[in-house]
């Protein structure tokens, strides 16, 4: 009988700790414990054995470090894992091919990409296809054990268990909440789930507790003999053999169907256990799974309104464009950080442009987002391909945005959901365009219904939009929208809407979207892609819940309704007070009343620069410490984003291209984007590669926009050094390539003798040098 | 050491790696306040070796390749070696910040480098009560010539990545505010009498950031 049918109708012994037996045999300090099966397979063997006589059913290969990355060139992964299969074989019990984590921290926190650690699960998973199972143990990062059960679906048809390890607070270490860990793990599809180490058997409970709940495949145990206490310096493990079995009967009862024992557990801890459970065939009733959407800490399901934020989108936002052309992902996961600060449940990610490399960004924006924005990702693309690599790197369940009801839509979409777990948002509209009438929508979201059901996928994952047409186009249609939300609704299926389309080409479009909102609200919607930004949508919505009766006692109303934005009082405060205290608000407030009678350069040239100089100043005279001179410089940057937003001009730029950084070394980049946003008005096209910018990145972007003028910044005596070095660098590669430069600490002299074409000492020169090159001709 | 003093050393050293001092700022002060009080405590490991004299080294294990290790343990007859960190939680809220929040940022990797010091602090304390004896100052690879690939090593030794941490391939730890080291240990009272600066081999060219005692 093969692993998984065996493992259907029977509660399946397993064995204990191999680290601690290995121990025992004397293996010298240090040493690698998978050095045993090479030097004395015998005594690997006895163990295995020992192990298979007090009742396992499995014994665990002894692979747990055997990784390309904990083995080094120490010993060959091929011969370690093929010898321990043949040591474990040897007992006739089944062979679980044991997986550990490769010991290095994923990215972006440590330096391990997810390919690499696919990579290396592969390879051991190539090595261990004799086996019978895998069981993926001891893991604390989800995209670790995301990457590992990959490796083992994508390269064998092996049953595939998977075990992490949680703290008492339980989370794992890296903070992956047991709920995410169950729904995460059921998305893709693994035969066994559970928790092993860390703990011993009683603090394990209310964790095992929390998955045997949710989980609606077998639960598998592994807990310690206890909490490992320091005695004369030896760790000893307390828990006796008959105190872990009558723990083991207490976890099979809780349903937990795959039991065995981890660090401090020997054979005597298996024949207990084995003496009191129950291991003959049985019928189990199988649960059905609990479908929600998540992140490595939040789940979102629906029961209540679900905001998806839907400003990282370059689509008619300048500024992402722009930043995605240069390659910089900064203002995009800024606006995915500043977003999760605005209460939204869902964060969708596009990032199509048709001169970028999307699949390249969006695998990038996904590993940090999922780092450093809480709530669950949704990956927006037209491209499958895109789509699959968002949801393979996101440690979670994530959406895809989206399929639709053609055919070719629906059978490139569907694999990828099914095999990933995700949820998908579906258009109704299908070959034919957007139907003009409700029932026709309602047609074809049956379709994408029944051909979803058909690849597996739970009508509980669909999200369906029922798309919203402009009232300034179609205002006869926007109704039929709504009566398909209604519709949708009745069927008791999610529902999603683009909410702010409704308004495009109208003036006071919030206040349309939001009256739409209510509408869409009281037909049964639930959830939208919208700014979350805007207070006055999702303070509707807040009403509308109250009045619609889904928000019991108003709540969630009471709690959270924003009061008007109240009006910032007036400070006879000076800017450089203002700047110097790190008053954001009055700044701003300041900026924009300054802009009603002067010139935004006259506002920068006559305000802004001498207060930063004061403060540069004082900083310079140690009056000033540098976290002051920090929060000044942030809070200064509001009024040059004001200024900034006001000189945007809509034009599209095409006077000539030029490429801006800051240089290596040096962060200051306060008067590289002054020169930039002048450049932009008066029509040229800047490429910005921001600060700290390595001399080759620059080399490398001016050969491949074939732009002939370069602009540099730097601000510091130490860095001019990597400004000499990057012109240096650039004249060589190309000759003909201009370039001009600034910063305070430059002189045209200095300029001249690190062979620059051009100084600059303010933005406005700046300008006179970009016309004589592009304009001369 | 009492509650209270250990927090304001905490503070003092907070201060130090911001090069100010309270009660200049106030916002900065209440935000340092804050951050003390909020983040994660962290977690520590250690385990106790016998060690040998004569060549330097653990017993049963490689001898140690460092002249800056001989003065410390020279009286000593065993070995503590213990890591701490704050763990993953700390380095996700700094890279946060990173993207929108500048001025704290630099509060909290202050706080930050200042927690995990009294972190171990706090764990000599601990050993002290159930072990009892005497140690030495601690030291840590990267210190003086005591090679910072002794990390990886130490790690495998006690453990490790049960407290979360891991060595990168250039010997780095992650997460980044972590400590790992080893102290000298006998039940006997030891003569040492070690500078952590003025008797560092590495005096003479140090840039003052691989070992955050500068005073
Ligand atoms: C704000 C500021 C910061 C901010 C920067 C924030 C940011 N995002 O830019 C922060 C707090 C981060 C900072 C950090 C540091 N700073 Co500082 N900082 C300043 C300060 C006060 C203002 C600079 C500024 O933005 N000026 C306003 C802009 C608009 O002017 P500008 O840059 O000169 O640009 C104009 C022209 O020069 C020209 N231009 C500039 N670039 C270019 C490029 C081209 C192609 C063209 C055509 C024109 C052009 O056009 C612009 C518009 O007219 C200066 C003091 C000063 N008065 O300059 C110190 C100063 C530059 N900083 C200094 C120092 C020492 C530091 C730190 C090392 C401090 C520390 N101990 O950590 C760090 C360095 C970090 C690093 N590796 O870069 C020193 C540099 C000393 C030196 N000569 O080497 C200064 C001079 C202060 C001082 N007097 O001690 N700093």
């Amino acid at each position: 009988m093969n692993f998984r049918t065996y493992l259907k109708n029977h509660v399946v012994l397993l064995d204990g700790a191999m680290g601690t037996q290995i121990q025992k045999q004397g293996l010298p300090l240090g040493a690698i414990p998978e050095s045993i099966q090479l030097l004395q397979p015998d005594r690997l063997i006895q163990i295995h054995k020992d192990y298979v006589a007090s009742g396992s059913k499995v014994v665990s290969t002894n692979t747990f470090g055997a990784s390309p990355y904990k083995l080094k060139n120490k010993q060959d992964v091929k011969e370690t894992i093929e010898k321990a299969i043949a040591c474990a074989r040897e007992t006739g019990a089944y062979v679980a091919l044991d997986l550990g984590p490769t010991g290095q921290m994923m990215e972006p926190i440590g330096p391990l990409t997810f390919d690499e650690a696919y990579e290396s699960y592969k390879t051991q998973v190539l090595c261990g296809l004799d086996a019978d199972l895998v069981l993926i143990e001891t893991m604390s990062d989800l995209n670790e054990v995301r990457a590992a059960v990959l490796a083992v679906k994508e390269n064998s048809d092996l049953p595939v268990i998977v075990s992490m390890t949680f703290q008492e607070d339980g989370r794992t270490l890296t903070g992956v909440t047991a709920e995410s860990y169950v729904l995460t793990m059921e998305g893709l599809g693994v035969d066994g789930l559970g928790v092993n180490c860390s703990l011993g058997p009683d603090a394990l409970m209310p964790i095992v507790k929390e998955i045997t709940d949710l989980a609606s495949v077998p639960v598998i145990v592994q807990a310690n003999a206890g909490l490992p206490e320091v005695i004369n310096g030896e760790t000893v493990f307390q828990v006796s053999p008959t105190l872990y079995s009558q723990y083991a009967k207490a976890f099979v009862d809780m349903g937990v169907r795959i039991i065995g024992g981890c660090c401090g557990t020997g054979p005597e801890h298996i024949k207990a256990i084995c003496e009191v459970i129950n291991e003959s065939y049985q019928e189990f009733t199988l649960k059905e799974p609990t479908l929600k959407v998540c992140s490595q800490r939040k789940t979102v399901d629906f029961n209540d309104f679900v905001i998806i934020g839907e400003r990282i989108n370059p689509t008619g936002n300048k500024k992402l464009k722009a930043s995605l052309r240069a390659g910089d992902l900064n203002a995009c996961i800024k606006e995915g950080i500043i977003q999760g600060d605005h209460g939204i449940h869902v964060l969708d990610v596009n990032v199509g442009l048709p001169d970028i490399d999307e699949l390249d960004v969006m695998i990038h924006l996904v590993d940090t987002l999922s780092h450093v924005v809480d709530v669950p990702l949704q990956i927006d693309s037209s491209k499958s391909k895109v789509l699959e690599a968002g949801l393979r790197r996101f440690p979670g369940i994530g959406i895809i945005n989206s399929v639709n009801g053609k055919e070719k839509s629906m059978e490139k979409i569907f694999p990828i959901a099914k095999k990933y777990g995700a949820f998908v948002i579906c258009l109704t509209m299908d070959e034919e365009g957007i139907p003009h009438t409700y029932e026709k929508r309602v047609e074809i979201a049956e379709k994408i219904i029944s051909s979803a059901e058909s690849y597996g996928i739970s009508r509980e994952k669909l999200i369906i939009d029922t798309l919203v047409l402009t009232v300034s186009a179609q205002q006869k249609e926007v109704m039929d929208t709504i009566k398909a939300i209604e519709r949708i609704h009745e069927l008791g299926l999610k529902t999603t809407l683009g909410i702010s389309n409704v308004s495009y080409g109208m003036p006071n479009r919030k206040l349309l979207t939001r009256t739409f909102m209510t509408l869409a609200r009281a037909a049964g919607l639930s959830s939208a892609i919208m700014d979350p930004l805007d207070e006055d949508l999702k303070n509707t919505i807040l009403a509308t819940d109250v009045l619609l009766n889904l928000d019991p006692q108003g709540e969630r109303y009471i709690h959270f309704v924003t009061e008007q934005e109240t009006q910032i009082e007036k400070t006879e405060v000076s800017l450089y007070d203002m700047v110097l205290k790190g008053f954001k608000d009055q700044v701003k407030a300041w900026t924009i009343e300054q802009l009603n009678h002067l010139e935004p350069l006259k506002l920068v040239d006559e305000f802004l620069i001498p207060t930063l100089d004061e403060i540069g100043l004082k900083f310079e005279q140690k009056i000033l410490f540098l976290p002051q001179l920090i929060r000044a410089a942030e809070t200064i940057g509001v009024a040059f984003d004001v200024i900034k937003s006001q000189l945007e001009s809509d034009t599209v730029s095409n006077r000539g291209s030029i490429i801006m950084a800051t240089v290596k070394g040096d962060v200051h980049d306060i008067g590289k984007n002054l020169v930039k946003i002048l450049l932009e008005n008066y029509g040229f096209n800047v490429i910005d590669l921001g600060k700290d910018v390595e001399p080759e990145k620059i080399v490398e972007s001016a050969i491949k926009h074939h732009v002939k003028l370069v602009g540099l910044s730097a601000l510091m005596t130490t860095t001019v050094v990597s400004m000499e070095e990057t012109i240096q660098l650039l004249k060589e590669k190309d000759p003909s390539i201009q370039v001009f430069v600034g910063g305070a600490v430059l002189t045209e002299s200095y300029s001249k003798k690190i062979k620059a074409d051009y100084y600059c000492k303010d933005a406005k020169a700046s300008v006179e040098v970009a016309k004589r090159i592009f304009d001369q001709k | 050491m009492e509650i209270w003093n250990w927090y304001k050393s905490m503070k003092d050293d907070v201060y130090r790696y911001l090069k100010m001092q309270p009660g200049v700022d106030e916002d900065i002060d209440k935000k340092i306040e804050i951050l003390l009080t909020k983040t994660d405590p962290g977690r520590t490991t250690y385990k106790v070796f016998d060690l040998i004299q004569d060549p330097l080294g653990i017993k049963d294990f490689e001898p140690f390749e460092s002249e800056s290790l001989k003065p410390i343990l020279k009286y000593a007859d065993r070995i503590i070696l213990f890591a701490a960190t704050l763990g993953v939680e700390f380095d996700r809220k700094v890279k946060q910040l990173q993207y929108h929040n500048q001025l704290e940022m630099m509060l909290l990797d202050a706080v930050g480098s200042a927690k995990v010091e009294a972190l171990v602090d706090e764990m000599c304390e601990k050993i002290k009560t159930t072990l009892g004896g005497y140690q030495t100052p601690r030291f840590s690879p990267g210190y003086g010539d005591f090679d910072l690939a002794f990390q990886e090593k130490l790690l495998r030794l006690i453990d490790g990545h049960k407290i979360g941490l891991t060595v990168t391939n250039s010997f780095l730890l992650s997460p980044s505010k972590s400590i790992t080291g080893v102290i000298g240990f006998s039940l006997k009272p030891m003569d040492v009498k070690y500078n952590i600066c003025d008797d560092c081999l590495r005096r003479t060219t140090c840039d003052k950031t691989i070992c955050r005692r500068v005073k």
